[in-house]
């Protein structure tokens, strides 16, 4: 089957493979933020794609002409190495926060250091989630690292950041959105892996489905 | 010291909680900030589980956390806003021995070890200063953010204030230069924002000029500037150049003085002095002429006389009345009289300087002020080209019209000092100029003063007479020349004066005329003779006559004959035992309306006579045409000093005249034998006057019936 199957076929079931997978072991994930938000959350089916940098990072757009923007990155080492990136505009946070948040508390109205420290708290629970995940299907041994996050401008935050670096390459764009069903917020988490990177997670899925 | 204790002695400086777990949760490492916040020191709970130190985390958040890191080598950070419980760490408050539980910030990392057993680290960090702080800070982000929602909402209030309001505003700082304008601004000075903001303040308002934004001038701006709620009027210079009239108030915008910035309000009030001026000439000027009215003339003789009194100059103020205008209007219509009011209203100013005033006081009444001159003898010679001008025939719609100007002139500062007086008296001497005749000025005098104090004061006199009574009726016998009886008698008013005895008609009439009481008076001789007439009737029989004049001012009473007709069934006498008698040259002047009230009369039965016929200008056709039964011949024809021939020929040819159209003929003012005769020799029918009898109270005349019936 391998040697009758083009590049291109292999990488779509690697794709789906992976989404499919991430489906399944992002249950836990689920629960904890189910937990932390005292609210039902709905997982959607994750999309997965290889895309070039630019075209990634087209949302970024919007962002640019919001006031302030944040931005949090999450590195992972290992067998597999990449970078986890969520951006996020000021009032997009503080909506995502708020939904978390149980009702009795006060409403948040401005991004702080609570916020950042509460930003940082889901998207290392998502983040560790997805690569826990990701990690137990494939056998694999990844180490993550703890989040940090950027405040301020798009544009000053674009400037010092390698972010648009190598911009015609190929990368893994990973979407996985829930709903918080009580509170009617969203999210979306983006994940970055560079295309050598992601040679070796292809060639572990295509091992894991003895496709190799 | 080995390295292990040296690594415990700086963990143990630390200020965070250090705690090292291993993969069956026992506790490995606590350092002295746990020792301290937790009560536990390091010898009691190493080796010991980390649930059975804290039994409260067993199944939180943390406890997941802690296995996630052990099994999953996935690190966590638990924020305090989402993680529903900490570890019970406490510190003591400042104010009180009170132990409060610390906010934390807890950070559980997986660390593989070199033995390839796992173990999580976990570092809490006392964030509750920092939550104190955040909340402050959070307290007054909420103020601040009020503030500017506050601020931004006025702010827009004030830009669409700004924007749509209708009335022009420019902002501007200390030295004229314009920093904003709203769009009614630019639209009112035909400038786009951008060029206003090229511009400084005097190129726009004509009154606030350069030296006003000088520094140093800002009081000079500022009491130029219409402050405090109130507006004055300026002048705005548009972009076409066309300078428009605004109302325009104005506000500082305080800063210090240097930096004082200041905006005014302003609209253009074009159309509203464009009324303004309209209203204020409807006010000051006659609509009909466009000549000043009486309030506007009366003000400028004011401001005139004020100003003459200090620089020695005399002036002169004509009053000036049209003769005939009654007639004019009534004879060709108020259309008519009042175009002929435009006609001699231009002549008048052409017969005065440009300099001089012309006005209309009111109907046909005219006042003129003469500035600047130097001899009161030119006045004369004006009021001269005014008389002749005005005498010359004006001719409108059609119509040929004679009209002619009476005048009175009074001078400053000889015949008064203010205008009311001046006007008086210029008023009196026009009075003057009518009783002389038309076409007549007359320079006011104290005579005339003198003439109008006897005036006032018989106005005042005959309103008592007519409460008190005092007027009586004479009654003068008018003989039959054939028979030599008494024929009738003609009613004569007379004023019985207590002071002044006497007096005749012809010495009050006018006068009662002018102040109103003359229908009183002639209603009452109207009525008054009638009842005599009743006496003499039952004294001299059925055939007796009585005579009444009738006034002009009777001729507009149209209600007349109704009131005759009252009075002869009140006192039961015959309409033909009464001849009303009309003088010829007021037959003349309303011939239409006094015909038909003549023939009205004389349906009743009335008798009319034609008085002093001869001393007006009847035509024979006319007299033809007269509804008169009577004519009484002028007593200028009885005069002596005419051509004695001529005088009997004339006397004769009117007789015939009269009896050719069956008219009996009286012949009054009858004075002595002469006379007498005549009129037997030609034929005359009946005779009065002093020859005969002179007029006689009523009761004197009904002794002369005794006579009378004597001589019959």
């Amino acid at each position: 089957m391998g040697q009758i199957m083009n590049q291109s076929e292999n990488t779509d079931i690697s794709l789906d493979f992976l989404a499919e997978s991430l489906n399944l072991g992002l249950g836990h994930v689920i629960d904890e933020l189910s937990e932390i938000s005292e609210s039902r959350i709905e997982l959607h089916v994750p999309e997965i794609n290889l895309i070039p940098k630019t075209e990634a990072l087209g949302f970024t757009k919007e962002l640019r002409a919001e006031s302030k923007a944040i931005f949090v990155k999450q590195q992972f080492a290992g067998d597999i190495e990449g970078e986890a990136l969520l951006f996020f505009s000021e009032d997009e946070s503080l909506k995502l926060l708020n939904g978390l948040l149980p009702d009795s508390d006060a409403t948040l109205t401005n991004f702080a250091d609570v916020e950042e420290e509460m930003l940082l708290d889901i998207t290392n629970v998502a983040v560790t989630g997805v690569i826990y995940a990701l990690s137990s299907i494939l056998e694999l041994s990844i180490a993550t690292e703890l989040p940090k996050c950027e405040y301020g401008r798009f544009d000053e935050i674009e400037g010092q950041s390698n972010l648009f670096d190598d911009a015609e390459e190929m990368i893994l764009f990973i979407t996985i959105s829930f709903t918080l069903v009580s509170k009617d917020a969203k999210a979306v988490l983006l994940f970055f892996q560079h295309k050598n990177s992601f040679s070796k997670l292809h060639k572990s899925i295509l091992q894991k489905l003895k496709l190799q | 010291m080995n390295n292990k204790d040296f690594y415990l002695q700086v963990l143990g400086l630390m200020d965070v909680g250090l705690v090292l777990i291993n993969k069956n949760y026992e506790v490995q490492l606590w350092n002295g900030w746990m020792e301290k916040l937790s009560g536990f020191e390091a010898d009691e709970v190493i080796g010991h589980s980390i649930f059975d130190v804290f039994p409260e985390v067993s199944g939180s958040r943390i406890d997941k956390s802690i296995n996630k890191a052990l099994k999953h080598n996935c690190p966590s950070i638990l924020s305090s806003k989402l993680t529903r419980i900490n570890f019970p760490l406490f510190i003591s408050s400042f104010r009180s021995n009170e132990k409060k539980r610390i906010e934390q910030s807890i950070l559980i990392k997986p660390m593989d070890l070199s033995d390839n057993s796992r173990c999580a680290v976990i570092s809490i960090s006392d964030i509750s200063s920092s939550k104190l702080r955040e909340k402050a800070l959070r307290e007054q982000t909420t103020i601040l953010n009020k503030v500017i929602n506050q601020l931004k909402e006025k702010d827009r209030h004030f830009n669409a204030i700004f924007e749509n309001n209708q009335q022009g505003i420019l902002i501007f700082d200390g030295d004229g230069s314009v920093i904003n304008s709203n769009p009614a601004a630019e639209v009112m000075l035909g400038y786009n924002n951008r060029r206003l903001k090229s511009l400084k303040i005097p190129a726009l308002i004509d009154e606030l000029p350069q030296y006003l934004f000088k520094k140093g001038n800002e009081d000079k701006l500022q009491s130029k500037l219409p402050l405090c709620n109130t507006s004055i009027e300026m002048a705005m210079l548009p972009e076409s150049g066309k300078k428009f009239p605004v109302e325009l108030n104005a506000n500082v915008i305080p800063f210090d003085n240097a930096q004082n910035k200041y905006f005014v309000f302003f609209h253009d009030i074009t159309e509203k002095k464009q009324t303004e001026i309209i209203l204020y000439k409807m006010a000051r000027n006659d609509s009909l002429t466009g000549l000043p009215n009486r309030s506007s003339f009366i003000e400028e003789l004011d401001k005139t006389i004020q100003h003459y009194k200090r620089r020695n100059n005399i002036l002169s103020l004509f009053f000036l009345d049209l003769d005939r205008f009654k007639y004019v209007n009534d004879r060709f219509g108020h259309d008519v009289g009042n175009h002929l009011l435009i006609e001699v209203a231009k002549r008048l100013k052409q017969c005065v300087r440009s300099t001089d005033t012309v006005a209309r006081l009111s109907g046909d009444e005219f006042a003129i002020l003469l500035h600047e001159q130097e001899k009161i003898e030119q006045a004369g010679m004006i009021a001269k080209n005014i008389i002749l001008s005005i005498s010359k025939p004006f001719l409108l719609d059609g119509a040929k019209i004679d009209i002619a100007a009476s005048i009175g002139i009074s001078c400053f500062p000889m015949d008064g000092e203010d205008a009311a007086v001046l006007l008086r008296n210029a008023d009196l001497a026009m009075y003057q100029s009518k009783k002389e005749g038309e076409g007549r000025y007359t320079f006011y005098t104290e005579e005339i003063n003198h003439l109008l104090q006897q005036r006032l004061k018989m106005e005042t006199e005959l309103n008592i007479a007519l409460r008190d009574g005092e007027f009586v009726i004479h009654y003068q016998p008018q003989y039959d020349i054939c028979s030599g009886k008494i024929w009738g008698a003609e009613a004569l008013l007379r004023w019985q004066h207590p002071q002044k005895g006497l007096i005749f008609p012809n010495e009050f009439i006018p006068i009662a005329e002018e102040c109103g009481v003359i229908n009183t008076i002639l209603d009452w001789v109207l009525e008054n003779a009638l009842v005599d007439a009743k006496t003499l009737l039952n004294n001299f029989g059925a055939e007796f006559k009585i005579s009444i004049n009738l006034s002009p001012r009777q001729f507009a009473d149209t209600g007349l004959p109704q009131k005759i007709e009252k009075i002869l069934k009140k006192e039961n006498i015959s309409p033909e035992s009464l001849i009303l008698d009309i003088t010829e040259g007021h037959l003349l002047a309303e011939k239409d309306h006094i015909f038909a009230l003549l023939n009205n009369l004389r349906s009743m039965g009335v008798h009319i006579a034609i008085d002093d016929f001869g001393s007006g200008y009847s035509s024979l056709s006319t007299l033809r045409k007269l509804p008169i039964d009577h004519l009484k011949i002028d007593k200028e024809f009885l005069t002596t000093d005419a051509d004695p021939t001529k005088q009997k020929n004339l006397l004769s040819s009117i007789i015939n005249l009269a009896h050719s159209l069956e008219l009996t003929v009286i012949a009054e003012g009858v004075e002595n034998k002469d006379q007498y005769d005549l009129l037997i020799q030609q034929h005359c029918d009946i005779t009065q006057g002093f020859y005969t009898n002179q007029a006689v109270a009523i009761k004197e005349f009904c002794n002369l019936s005794a006579s009378n019936n004597q001589s019959s």
